[in-house]
């Protein structure tokens, strides 16, 4: 049985088109995570499940949370987040969040990631170890290692994963989305009633976007309180402490730690600065807060993709200010 | 099915409020006059109170020289304060099921009664309502 | 710069805790969340029965509470906790309801208004004197009510102030007393740093039968509160040997003149459930 419906009306290419039933049409290997066509109800419940982090099984009941701790809003964002789809620098990834009034969170956002190959990429098998080879290559197994290792939460059920999928099928980039010139348009639309330019076109559209996410982890610099040695922006980490950090901090909203903007919490963050110990902004931005039994809501780290040495140093230079 | 949830607490909310209201009285113990039945009741500290206060109160380790309790019990006068600043009629009478305050204490461990006896409660009552004469 | 889905801008917590010592405050829980509660009042720290002897109280407890607080939805916690309790009426069970009706928003709301309302239960024998309080002649004897307003506002970044009027019933009281006590406490927390708070609790009893020629005395409370993320410590010092709301309103007999004022803590921790 098809997974998907032969898009019957993918005859003309147009801007609206999910890159995903492009790539079928033009005769592309489907990944393995996706096995089902989504129905309406799926995308309803996989919705809700993301948001919301339950559901509501076959018989109407409320099903138990995904976690009890966050919910898959908590570090991805659903849309997009840069203009252009091979983009990867964090500081065009935080202008983007500012304009578009988006959080500014250490997953990827789930826009794209049924179009990407594979997952918890480069230095997330030094966090996971062997736990990232079957979430590699499969957007299923790695949904799983979040539900359980990263939301500290439980393994889905088939029927909620399916509805995960599907909801992140929507999500899929379209074509649009890959800002593609005219001649490049032209050469994919003809591409879809002529079967010898398949494969350059299927090679041009995987070009136009990254297919993962890759992941650098850094370290906090050698002397907490030299820092990074760059001079910091205070507007810059302004920016990202209210689109990063309030996020889940403000009235503890993941978090028991409780973050505002009152006197109180940036001379807190200023004079824990140059501690070893997670009461520094240095230790938990670069390293985390590993989750320890009886408080398992614990802080992921930023890899370099997802904040840079230099806004580091602009958080910094902002709390430095602001405590002031 | 968000709604209905709210409607079910909405509901054991109002049903455990009604019940808790319907529970409520305003109730009093019987007033007992105790002057009045007092009047045929003799008791002073020579006569019926010494007695009651030596084996309840002044006993080792208690309400006596070295003891831990304030005071030591062994003659009227030194019990004088006691009655002046309220704390004999508070501690023996009103607070006397308070298991810390409540005198004798529960938690004596010198083999002392751990309570007045009905008897000796209703003297030791007539005598406070009497003035605490010594004779 | 406008906070990413914010249109309004929440002031920061009125207080750390659901309680400034004794009384209630207007927070909430967050849904799902269980906080687990201990509190110890230690025995008079001087006056009659303080002192030495005792080593200033610590050897003695006037009352403990055990329980658990649970927020149904942000803004509707229960509550369920035993305490020894230190009226007649004692062992007591003490259930809560506590439902956040209005929160202080910059600029459009300056307080936070919530509804409290309480339901304590004996579980003492019954006595066999008919002229005792305890002879329950009446199930809905073992029954004491507490209802209260609070109303609090946080004042710049440092200051909270609350009012909380309220009522006490006791559906039996002795032949001279009161049933019901219609009561205004007064509490405040000074926030030096953000883990370490100034907290002060007092409560004003407006009855005749509880005035200081009757043997009662206000119950006033001052500590300090560590907040350490997940869990809340409270340390104070407090005249009030009980801790329920329906107990150490109408019994608090100690006057801190005399010396008969106590050490007390309360720990709090915080669960997502």
């Amino acid at each position: 049985m098809s997974w998907i419906q032969e898009p019957s009306d993918l005859v003309d290419l147009k801007a609206k088109n999910k890159v995903s039933e492009v790539l079928y049409k033009l005769g592309d290997k489907m990944p393995a995570h996706v096995k089902r066509f989504p129905s309406n109800k799926d995308i309803e419940l996989g919705r809700r499940l993301f948001h919301d982090g339950f559901s509501l099984t076959r018989n109407g009941r409320r099903a138990k949370r995904l976690s009890k701790h966050f919910v898959c809003t908590s570090c991805h964002n659903v849309e997009k987040e840069f203009k252009d789809a091979t983009e990867n620098d964090p500081q065009k990834r935080l202008n983007y969040a500012l304009v578009n009034n988006l959080p500014f969170l250490q997953g990827s956002t789930m826009y794209g990631a049924i179009n990407r190959s594979t997952y918890y990429n480069g230095d997330y098998f030094k966090k996971y170890g062997d736990l990232v080879y079957p979430a590699r290559k499969d957007l299923r197994e790695a949904v799983q290692l979040c539900a359980i290792e990263c939301a500290q939460g439980r393994r889905l059920k088939n029927w909620e994963m399916n509805a995960i999928i599907a909801y992140i099928w929507t999500l899929g980039y379209t074509i649009e989305d890959l800002n593609l010139s005219k001649p490049e348009f032209i050469k994919v639309n003809d591409a879809l009633s002529d079967k010898d330019l398949a494969s350059e076109a299927i090679a041009l559209l995987k070009s136009k976007y990254l297919n993962y996410s890759p992941a650098t982890f850094v370290k906090p610099p050698s002397g907490y309180e030299k820092g990074y040695d760059l001079v910091g922006d205070p507007d810059n980490g302004m920016n990202i402490y209210e689109l990063s950090c309030l996020h889940c901090h403000e009235k503890g909203r993941y978090s028991f730690f409780k973050l505002d903007k009152s006197k109180h919490s940036y001379k807190y963050l200023y004079n824990n600065i140059d501690n070893y110990h997670h009461s520094s902004l240095y230790q938990v931005g670069r390293y985390g807060t590993p989750p320890k039994p009886g408080k398992k809501a614990y802080m992921p780290q930023y890899t370099e993709e997802k904040m840079s040495n230099q806004q580091m140093e602009d958080l910094r230079a902002y709390i430095r200010e602001a405590s002031k | 099915m968000g709604m209905k949830l709210k409607n079910i607490h909405t509901h054991i909310l109002i049903t455990l409020i009604i019940i808790a209201l319907l529970r409520c009285t305003s109730d009093k113990t019987p007033f007992i006059d105790v002057s009045a039945q007092c009047n045929d009741v003799e008791a002073n500290y020579d006569l019926n109170i010494k007695p009651i206060i030596d084996n309840s109160c002044a006993l080792g380790g208690c309400h006596v020289n070295g003891g831990d309790g304030p005071g030591v019990y062994v003659n009227y006068s030194n019990l004088v304060p006691f009655f002046e600043d309220g704390s004999f009629e508070r501690t023996v009478i009103d607070q006397k099921d308070d298991p810390n305050i409540g005198m004798p204490p529960d938690y004596s461990t010198n083999g002392a009664p751990k309570d007045l006896t009905e008897a000796q409660l209703e003297l030791v009552k007539c005598w406070i309502n009497k003035g605490y004469p010594e004779n | 710069m406008m906070l990413f889905g914010q249109d309004k801008e929440y002031i920061h917590d009125a207080f750390k805790d659901t309680r400034v010592i004794n009384s209630h405050s207007v927070e909430t829980l967050q849904k799902h969340q269980l906080d687990f509660r201990i509190s110890h009042r230690f025995g008079d720290i001087a006056g009659d029965r303080g002192g030495w002897p005792n080593f200033y109280g610590l050897e003695t407890a006037a009352d403990v509470l055990i329980g658990v607080d649970y927020g149904v939805t942000d803004n509707f916690t229960v509550g369920l906790n035993r305490t020894k309790g230190v009226g007649t009426l004692s062992r007591l069970i003490n259930t809560s309801l506590k439902h956040r009706i209005v929160r202080q928003v910059k600029d459009i709301n300056p307080f936070s208004v919530t509804l409290v309302g309480e339901m304590s239960i004996t579980t003492l024998p019954k006595s066999s004197s008919p002229n005792s309080l305890l002879f329950f002649d009446a199930f809905s004897h073992r029954f004491i009510y507490s209802v209260q307003i609070l109303v609090a506002t946080v004042i710049g970044d440092k200051f909270t102030i609350q009012l909380s009027p309220g009522l006490v019933h006791r559906n039996i009281v002795d032949a001279l007393d009161e049933n019901r006590l219609f009561n205004v406490g007064l509490q405040a927390k000074y926030q030096f740093n953000k883990g370490f708070a100034l907290i002060f609790d007092g409560t004003a009893i407006f009855s005749d039968t509880r005035d200081s020629k009757e043997g009662f005395y206000p119950p006033i409370g001052i500590g300090f509160e560590f907040d350490t993320g997940g869990h809340v410590f409270q340390l104070n010092f407090t005249n009030a040997r009980g801790l329920a709301t329906t107990d150490y309103i109408p019994n608090t007999r100690s006057s801190w003149s005399d010396g008969e004022f106590r050490f007390g803590f309360t720990i709090s921790r915080l669960f997502n459930l």
